[in-house]
């Protein structure tokens, strides 16, 4: 019977993990075969990074405000949330991002900086060529470190003001997301929000509504 | 086979299930019983002629009429020779009328002088003496005050004449860009003023309570002229603005506390947009950090509103779908660091937004999607009914309740932006006068 000892001893021992321990490795491989299948299919490039800690994620938020600790929340990561830079290296002056130093896109760079739609009330994008659209910017990005980028979120007029402020910051977040997962340094792009203040056409049809669900893009180039 | 009782039993249920009930109506509990005001006749005119004597009165009796608090009988006499020296028999002379109480005005040269009176205890107070200008738009202001004093010592609280309404308007500058600036404007639709005048954009103007100062007094607002939105903290006079807060990302909605020690806002800091919690001081600004206080994944947080004591905020939420309003402890979230529970607030219609918690605890105004369109609804939390306090085909949204509970003040969206105030007695809507521009997101001064 004593021969068995070192074998309970081993089964013990390997049930040690906790479930939040268990949940934290799937989730890992989670990610890992989504964005195995995602660069299947083309839908992110092949230089893409996979951020591995909440740590490396949230960088130095603490500091400036106090997060929930709920482990429902340690799922966030793959929310596809990643927090904002403390600061964002601007051009002239570190931290000091400067709205009027931003544009929107030359006619050179119109095609790469395409304005991306959203169906109703949705903060994911639901068409292949938005994402097509995404990889051309991230790979623009990439070359051009000196470029930011800042990335607006807009909604039509049919949910309330105040909704709709909320919901342009989670589209702007998840175009940010994307650009990250992509490759695209974190500091380089800045978003914003407008809700339904500033449409670009004021009709009241579906067809208006559509074109007023976006994320549009402005973009400043540092002198080197 | 089964008892045929079973099925006798099943159809009143089954009809009834079936059967289109009628929406039941209930009148929202004001003040039940008013007490009683003699508004005296004034014989005296003073400097600035009978004209305007009778603008001034006009005002004063305006300001009566929309507290709904007080049962007017205008008078055509003048009290005030009577009630001024020793009455021997009081109950006897001032038989013609049996009000709780009698308002006394009188013209002096430049000044008018308010007195109450009590026939009960045959006792005259001066509530308040004003020097008037003779300018119909300075003096408003000051008559107002004077109402709110009398309401003040009748009630035991300030009545809300001379409150102001903040709230942005929207403007295309001659280049095609959007530019929006913070006005104020009284409660009654006069004294319209602007502001701000950044060339900026600036949203979501809330007067922090208690910061009057003379006639100037701090506000927050959220301003784009960082390139991301962020709260900021103003004066009405100085016109210098400094951010509230250091903390990343968007910043959006703020709403404070009656007290103006807390501000809740939303903030997309963490990479989602949640709501956060911030304790403020008046002279300090921030105390310590903000607190993310509730959020979910795949979700977003709007519009916070604290309750009157400050220990609970709803919000919306999109966390089971379409937007609903949430109530959460703060307190929890704050101890517990995790998520805290949140109780659902209503089920009733679709797409529930903008919140706003009357300061008397009692009730919530929100806005709600009903046969098309944005309505402003009233929940009573004792009665856990809900009540449509706007109708027609305009949308409604961003309600905000006056000091008194009784009043809101709210905007229409879509093809006319303006600004209405309401009573939740009357039911009647008057717009307020902003001019050109879309006005929106109003909010109404809290004491």
């Amino acid at each position: 019977m004593k021969k068995f000892y070192p074998l309970v001893f081993f089964v013990l021992a390997s049930c040690t993990s906790t479930l939040y321990d268990a949940w934290e490795e799937t989730k890992m491989a989670t990610r890992s075969y989504t964005k195995q299948g995602l660069a299947y299919l083309g839908l992110i490039e092949e230089e893409s990074r996979i951020v591995a800690t909440s740590q490396e994620i949230y960088q130095s938020a603490e500091e400036e405000f106090i997060p929930l600790k709920d482990q429902d929340l340690s799922s966030q990561y793959m929310d596809e949330s990643y927090p904002h830079s403390k600061e964002m290296r601007t051009p002239q002056k570190r931290g000091a991002y400067n709205a009027e130093q931003f544009s929107k896109p030359s006619t050179t760079l119109a095609s790469i900086f395409s304005t991306v739609y959203f169906n109703t009330d949705e903060h994911v994008l639901s068409q292949k060529e938005y994402y097509q659209v995404i990889n051309r910017i991230a790979s623009y990005m990439k070359k051009n470190p000196h470029v930011y980028l800042s990335v607006e979120g807009h909604c039509d007029q049919r949910a309330s003001e105040a909704y709709n402020l909320a919901l342009g910051t989670r589209r702007a977040q998840f175009i940010r997301s994307l650009l990250i997962k992509a490759g695209v340094e974190s500091e380089q792009i800045h978003t914003v929000s407008f809700g339904k203040e500033r449409p670009v056409t004021k009709g009241g049809t579906k067809e208006s509504f559509a074109k007023n669900r976006r994320v549009e893009f402005k973009i400043f180039q540092q002198r080197s | 086979m089964r008892n045929p009782l079973f099925f006798a039993m099943l159809l009143p249920m089954f009809l009834l299930s079936t059967s289109k009930t009628p929406p039941i109506v209930v009148p929202l509990e004001t003040v039940k019983s008013l007490p009683s005001l003699y508004f005296s006749d004034c014989s005296s005119i003073g400097e600035w002629g009978a004209n305007y004597k009778e603008s001034i009165l006009e005002i004063l009796k305006d300001d009566i009429d929309a507290s709904f608090h007080l049962d007017l009988t205008m008078g055509k006499i003048d009290i005030e020779p009577l009630v001024s020296g020793p009455m021997k028999n009081p109950s006897k002379e001032l038989a013609a009328f049996s009000s709780d109480f009698v308002l006394l005005p009188k013209f002096e040269g430049k000044n008018l002088t308010v007195k109450l009176y009590e026939p009960r205890f045959h006792q005259t107070h001066l509530v308040g003496k004003v020097d008037l200008g003779g300018n119909l738009v300075e003096d408003r202001q000051k008559i107002h005050q004077v109402f709110d004093l009398v309401h003040k010592k009748i009630f035991q609280q300030e009545g809300i004449a001379s409150t102001k309404i903040l709230f942005c308007k929207k403007t295309e500058d001659i280049d095609g860009d959007w530019i929006s600036d913070i006005y104020e404007v009284q409660q009654d639709g006069h004294n319209l003023k602007k502001i701000t005048s950044s060339q900026n954009y600036l949203i979501t103007p809330i007067m922090i309570p208690n910061s009057k100062k003379g006639e100037g007094y701090d506000y927050v607002f959220v301003s784009y002229e960082k390139g991301q939105p962020k709260i900021f903290k103003g004066n009405s006079l100085s016109h210098i603005s400094t951010p509230l807060l250091s903390l990343r990302g968007n910043q959006l909605l703020p709403a404070l506390s009656l007290r103006g020690d807390k501000i809740a806002f939303i903030c997309d800091a963490s990479g989602k947009t949640d709501l956060f919690f911030q304790q403020l001081h008046p002279e300090k600004g921030v105390l310590g950090k903000p607190i993310q206080l509730f959020s979910q994944n795949q979700s977003i947080q709007a519009s916070p509103a604290f309750s009157p004591c400050g220990s609970k905020l709803a919000f919306v939420s999109d966390k089971e779908g379409s937007p609903k309003i949430y109530i959460l402890e703060i307190v929890d979230a704050i101890r517990s660091k995790k998520i805290p529970p949140v109780k659902l607030l209503s089920t009733n219609h679709k797409e529930c937004t903008c919140p706003s918690w009357s300061p008397d605890g009692k009730k919530i105004a929100f806005s709600a999607l009903s046969e098309g369109y944005r309505q402003i609804w009233i929940l009573d939390l004792d009665k856990k009914i809900e009540v449509p306090l706007t109708t027609g085909p305009l949308d409604k949204e961003n309600p905000s309740w006056a000091p008194d509970s009784i009043h809101l003040v709210y905007n229409t969206t879509g093809k006319e932006s303006q600004i209405y105030t309401i009573d939740i007695v009357k039911q009647k809507p008057v717009k307020i006068p902003t001019g050109d521009g879309i006005s929106h997101f109003p909010s109404w001064e809290q004491r």
